[in-house]
């Protein structure tokens, strides 16, 4: 319990950094960039991130994440502090690759659904057939704190644009895994201050036991833009949920 | 008649000692525009720069500096890497920087 005081209470003073920093804020992977992320998969999960980049190769910042989960436990939260690195970057000609690798502490959340079975209070006088056990069920939100860690690798051209991702989330409540691979196609080469467009193919892979189902795959078809300092990609999974992806620099 | 022509050459070489100088660089790495806010955002904060164009497809970020003040290659050099990136090469020219944009124009049709 102590950790998880720790935690917020460290998370609170980074969070007031990051607001006071924000006049000064350049774009993300840029000294003194600010930037916020959300990610949304319908009935699956979303997640919030705001992270500050000091130097080129090095961010920190906090993080938001709800889970869907299944059966007696609908509900998974994670409040995280992470550091991110840019491990390696190679920039060629007319592409770049990069290394990320990140890592913090995890304040989880669970919400647990408990059923208990009671039998039923039986009068003095009542002398016929017992009453049938009555069942109470209640929400119980069970807290612990834990780590998290990830990394990216991504490979990018005007034309042509992949990563692969991992995140992980280990705490005693739960643990949760996402991997994503994605591939984007752009239809035309854009310039600085052009309105880039993508199509994107994302495969997901959601296991851990946050998740009603321990392993869950996904693939969706995305449309993405991004100009000057705002991007932003929409679109469905091939079971038609909604996947929603929006960043923004500062 | 003299007098005048001397006074015109006089203002002439004032006008271009006093022009700004203009820096190109060649720079690898550039394939977003997010590359391209990084960059002009840590040029503009040298005070003497005063306009700033890159171009994704020429892999050049162009820098115009206040007359009679330039930057050496070496803060040049740091500043690009310091926002991720690679310094090819650099040169000086007398090119405005409206030949810069009127160039990249043409090339992006």
């Amino acid at each position: 319990m102590s950790t998880i005081t720790t935690t917020c209470g460290f998370a609170f003073v980074l969070a007031a950094t990051l607001i006071l920093q924000r006049a000064e804020a350049r774009p993300i992977v840029y000294a003194n960039s600010t930037t916020a992320m959300v990610d949304y998969t319908e009935d699956k999960m979303s997640e919030a991130q705001v992270f500050y980049a000091p130097k080129s190769f090095i961010s920190f910042g906090l993080g938001h994440m709800e889970i869907e989960g299944g059966g007696s436990h609908p509900e998974h939260e994670v409040t995280y502090v992470r550091v991110n690195f840019l491990a390696k970057r190679w920039n060629m000609e007319a592409a770049q690759a990069n290394v990320f690798a990140w890592g913090g502490i995890d304040s989880a959340h669970m919400t647990q659904i408990v059923s208990l079975t009671t039998p039923s209070p039986q009068s003095e006088h009542d002398h016929g057939e017992p009453p049938p056990p009555s069942e109470i069920s209640y929400e119980q939100r069970i807290g612990a704190s834990g780590w998290n860690a990830g990394g990216q690798i991504d490979f990018e051209t005007r034309r042509i644009y992949s990563s692969f991702k991992t995140d992980y989330h280990n705490s005693s409540a739960f643990t949760h895994r996402v991997d994503t691979l994605q591939f984007g196609v752009a239809p035309y080469i854009h310039d600085t201050d052009d309105l880039a467009t993508w199509f994107v193919v994302s495969a997901t892979r959601y296991s851990g036991n946050a998740s009603g189902s321990h392993e869950d795959d996904q693939l969706s078809f995305l449309l993405r833009f991004f100009k000057k300092r705002m991007w932003v990609e929409a679109g469905a999974t091939t079971d038609g949920k909604l996947q929603a992806r929006a960043m923004f620099s500062l | 008649m003299k007098r005048s022509i001397c006074l015109g050459t006089i203002l002439m070489l004032v006008s271009l000692t006093a022009r700004a100088d203009t820096i190109e660089m060649k720079v690898f790495g550039m394939v977003c525009g997010f590359c391209a806010q990084g960059i002009e955002a840590n040029l503009r904060k040298n005070p003497a720069v005063t306009d700033v164009v890159v171009s994704l497809e020429k892999k050049l970020v162009i820098v115009e500096t206040r007359a009679e003040e330039s930057i050496d290659d070496a803060v040049l050099a740091k500043t690009i890497a310091d926002a991720g990136y690679s310094l090819k090469g650099v040169s000086r020219t007398q090119r405005t920087m409206a030949d810069y944009r009127a160039a990249i124009e043409r090339s992006e049709k």
